[in-house]
């Protein structure tokens, strides 16, 4: 994949390649964006540009440095993940890129240091990035990304360029999601709809099990009378696949805020135009009149604050128990919270 | 500070990013901090030059450039120079970087005493070649509190060629100890108009033109920062061909155009609940961020109120007036008091949407609250209502009929207050029982009430009780042990000639410590001196402290019963919803 493969931001990479052309690349850049609408995979490509055997304002993508710099065994191209328990970046680890670039150069025509997740950088790490930002070595970019812009440190955003990524329009969505087959089109619909403009999300629930489990959620969701052991149970069904896969269980936390979302919208809109889950809408029709308008705020919040509470680290096992228990009573409203 | 960034293609051109290429190298060309600039620059002139400087304000505000200027100004060849030359060797080596006396520390990434005690071991050497040495310390507020402490003397007395010179965004981290050492600058955020003009100037020497709107859209998101207005400014000259045009600057910052906030607002007026639903559908279909949207709504809304507060709006507002005149009209469709409302729910929801796990939903929550919510009750008439409530509660009028069914919420914490103060003097409801009989000292504190609780009031018990009080302090004189533990016991009955002193089964080891002929003797003596009659002194064995409880609670009962009873009690604590747990001081 080359630069001008990439679905959508064409503001963003217009003005990648015309700095490349006009040699006014700046050293620093921070993307920041929605996860999962490509803004790492812009900076990979922005690498391989840069690096490429043959020049020019993109990359060939068949060369032995491009091949190398997408299996990360180039040697001038550096990417710092979070590590550790509290998944942040350490001072240790922007000393070590401090260290590597007064280093010249192994074989590439530029080094590159790529944060994939900014905001982990820890204040320590963020503060001995600053000097560095704002002067550095010749022949060195570094391409800072972050799906929270505000996390990153004010100090390092202002010595980077910033170039915001929007999430991608339904129609470049779809395009992407015709690219990787997904061929019946009212499927492409649904996946477009849930997809927020982030692709990541969408595919998650082209597979077969995302979709099993968005079917399971929304069933629970909809049953009209469910018991604590109902509950309970289903819950456990829900950490079972969080346990494979902990992207899961924001997907299940998500699905649940789409229902009580869409029940809502029935109620207030009157329509189902905007359903975000239009194939659901039959049963979601007969539901409507589940809840008062109350409850379902209530229900969204709740979910919010379990979102927060599993950031905080709390157990996946409590807060799925508790969410689904407070989920399945129905006379838990705003007042009574 | 010369990099030259060969590029993948033929050509080879230094480039450098704008930020960097026009920061400034003269006190006359830092932009909005005339003030500081002044203030430097007489201390140069007038020869009052302090030896630390601290540096604060926002970023890419001037902070370390100011320093750097400053240093140089202070070691120019030409003498310590308001305006440096900016020829000589020490102005060309400290613009480049590479002078030896002006040494500037990230202290980000210095942070530790080691290396503020190297900084203090070479403080004492003379500088090599320029009049001072200058010790820039960057992002200083990063150094550990063990490196500040270490720094303490050196910067009081330093030597008289070192200058310090600190900057950082987060003075609040600095210690006092330090600050109370340094001349503090505080760097203004730099204003949109000053933005503006600056950048005009440098697009003029850059040979870039640009629409005046679009300088406008790029200082007003910079937010007083000048690095991030150039940074962006750059951003936009590699986008932009010839010129910058506003639309561009608004594709890069993804702003959302304004006919969309009327459209909203619109849609919440005229509870129109599809079209609500349909303008965010819309939104998300192009691409916008959610969050963008909700802050570009409270934009909207502060102009709105402003429309409506202000009789000349267009001072305030920056917009056409076409523009206005359209604000104006919807902001006739609203009240003041919803307006305020929705700029309340606006500004929670942009803080509630930065991490939520479907900006869609919660944007579209907020939106429908603030349909639902507007018109509701004004906050100052119900205040006038508890006003008029609590008036009613105090003229002793029986309680209105809504008040109990009042969530507990609303209850207010004066309501609460005048309540407790009308009712104090009688009565005091406490949340805990205290129990006061368990204390040992409890009969003593207050022999009225054990007389008043076994109503045998006899002048004479009276009297052996009251002198009581002074027999011991007597005896404390003659027999200080005796008397510690004659405290523990207490007078119990008085009848015929036999006075006897009771002590707590827990106090069963004073008592046989004490029981003997001499000591009872001594006791008898006193109470012949104050009595002026003999007595017969016996200590024995009185009850455990539970059997004290007994008769003592039975007595006041009565009362008790009588003051839960009462009208008042009962309707306060129906309107509290609470109950009466203990009494005290009947």
């Amino acid at each position: 994949m080359a630069l001008k493969e990439i679905v959508g931001h064409a503001s963003q990479i217009k003005i990648f390649q015309s700095s490349i052309q006009k040699g006014t690349l700046a050293h620093a850049y921070l993307f920041s964006g929605l996860e999962g609408i490509g803004k790492e995979k812009c900076a990979r490509e922005l690498t391989k540009v840069l690096n490429c055997e043959k020049g020019g304002a993109d990359s060939c993508d068949t060369c032995s440095v491009c091949l190398r710099i997408d299996g990360e065994t180039f040697s001038d191209f550096h990417v710092i993940v979070p590590s550790g328990a509290s998944r942040t970046i350490k001072i240790d680890d922007v000393q070590k890129v401090q260290k590597s670039l007064n280093l010249s150069r192994y074989e590439g025509k530029a080094k590159v240091i790529l944060f994939t997740e900014a905001d982990c950088l820890n204040e320590a790490a963020s503060n001995a990035l600053l000097k560095i930002l704002e002067e550095p070595v010749e022949k060195t970019y570094f391409f800072l990304i972050t799906a929270n812009h505000e996390a990153v440190l004010p100090t390092i955003r202002s010595r980077c360029r910033q170039v915001p990524f929007y999430p991608l329009a339904d129609s470049e969505v779809e395009q992407i999601l015709t690219q990787s087959e997904v061929k019946d089109p009212t499927q492409r619909e649904f996946l477009v709809r849930l997809s927020e403009g982030s692709i990541g999300r969408a595919l998650r629930f082209f597979e077969e099990k995302g979709r099993q489990l968005r079917q399971s959620v929304i069933k629970f969701a909809l049953s009209k009378s469910s018991s604590p052991t109902e509950a309970l149970f289903a819950s456990e069904q829900f950490q079972k696949s969080v346990e494979q896969d902990k992207a899961y269980l924001w997907d299940i936390l998500k699905i649940f805020e789409g229902v009580y979302r869409d029940l809502l919208m029935l109620q207030i809109a009157g329509n189902e135009k905007q359903l975000l889950n239009p194939d659901w809408a039959q049963g979601l029709n007969q539901q409507k009149d589940l809840y008062t308008v109350d409850q379902l705020e209530a229900k969204v919040i709740m979910i919010e604050r379990i979102r927060t509470d599993l950031h905080m680290n709390i157990q996946v096992k409590f807060a799925l128990d508790y969410l689904l228990l407070f989920l399945i009573d129905k006379e838990k409203s705003l007042a009574s919270h | 500070m010369t990099e030259e960034k060969k590029q993948p293609e033929k050509k080879s051109e230094a480039y450098l990013v704008l930020a960097r290429k026009w920061r400034p190298q003269q006190f006359s060309e830092v932009v909005g901090q005339e003030p500081i600039v002044k203030t430097l620059q007489n201390a140069i002139s007038a020869n009052r030059l302090a030896h630390a400087y601290l540096f604060c304000g926002l970023r890419g505000t001037g902070k370390t450039t100011t320093a750097r200027i400053f240093a140089k100004a202070l070691n120019c060849a030409e003498g310590p120079s308001v305006n440096p030359c900016d020829k000589c060797d020490p102005c060309t080596e400290i613009t480049r970087g590479s002078s030896l006396d002006v040494i500037e520390i990230d202290g980000a990434s210095n942070r530790g005493i080691d290396q503020i005690r190297d900084l203090r071991d070479n403080v004492k050497f003379a500088p090599a070649g320029c009049r001072f040495k200058v010790y820039i310390i960057d992002e200083v507020h990063m150094l550990t509190t063990e490196a500040f402490n270490a720094l303490l003397k050196t910067l009081e007395e330093p030597p008289a060629h070192v200058k310090f010179l600190f900057a950082t965004t987060e003075s609040q981290k600095v210690p006092a100890t330090i600050l109370s050492r340094c001349q503090r600058f505080d760097l203004k955020r730099i204003k949109t108009a000053e933005i503006v003009e600056h950048l005009k100037k440098m697009g003029t020497a850059e040979k870039v033109e640009a629409e005046e709107s679009a300088l406008f859209a790029i200082a007003t998101q910079a937010d007083g920062s000048l690095r991030d207005a150039i940074s962006l400014f750059d951003q936009m000259i590699s986008y932009c061909e010839k010129e910058i045009k506003e639309e561009d600057v608004n594709a890069i910052l993804g702003l959302i155009q304004k006919e969309k906030y009327f459209e909203i607002v619109d849609a919440i007026l005229d509870k129109n609940g599809a079209a609500l639903f349909e303008v965010v559908a819309t939104l998300m279909s192009s691409g916008k961020d959610l969050s963008l949207f909700l802050i570009g709504l409270l934009g909207h809304l502060r102009s709105l109120l402003l429309a409506k507060t202000l009789e000349k709006p267009q001072t305030i507002l920056e917009m056409s007036k076409e523009q206005i005149e359209k604000v104006k009209v919807q902001a006739a469709k609203v009240s003041e008091q919803d307006l305020t409302l929705f700029i309340d729910l606006a500004a929670k929801g942009i803080a509630d949407l930065r991490f939520a796990l479907s900006k869609r939903v919660l944007l579209e929550l907020v939106l429908v609250k603030m349909m639902q919510q507007q018109g509701g009750i004004p906050a100052t008439e119900l205040l006038q209502r508890l006003e008029q409530m609590e008036q009613r509660l105090q003229d002793g009028d029986s309680a209105p009929a809504r008040a109990p069914k009042m969530p507990v919420a609303h209850r207010t914490a004066t309501l609460e207050r005048s309540f407790a103060k009308q009712f104090k003097p009688q009565w005091q409801a406490v949340a805990e029982p205290q129990d006061y009989t368990e204390t040992e000292d409890g009969w003593d504190q207050d022999p009225s009430a054990v007389i008043k609780a076994s109503s045998i009031v006899v002048d004479e018990s009276k009297r052996i009780r009251e002198e009581w009080a002074h027999i011991l302090s007597a005896m404390a004189k003659i027999n200080p042990l005796l008397c510690s533990y004659l405290k523990k016991g207490e007078i119990k009955t008085s009848e015929q000639g036999t006075i006897s002193i009771g002590f707590d089964e827990e106090f069963n080891f004073h008592r046989e410590a004490i029981d003997t002929l001499q000591n009872r003797e001594s006791v008898e003596s006193q109470f012949q001196q104050r009595l002026g009659k003999k007595f017969k002194v016996v200590f024995m064995q009185g009850e455990t402290s539970a059997e004290k409880k007994g008769p003592k609670r039975n007595v006041t009962a009565e009362k008790q019963q009588k003051l839960l009873n009462d009208p008042m009690v009962r309707k306060a604590s129906d309107l509290f919803g609470g109950r009466v747990i203990n009494i005290q001081g009947t």
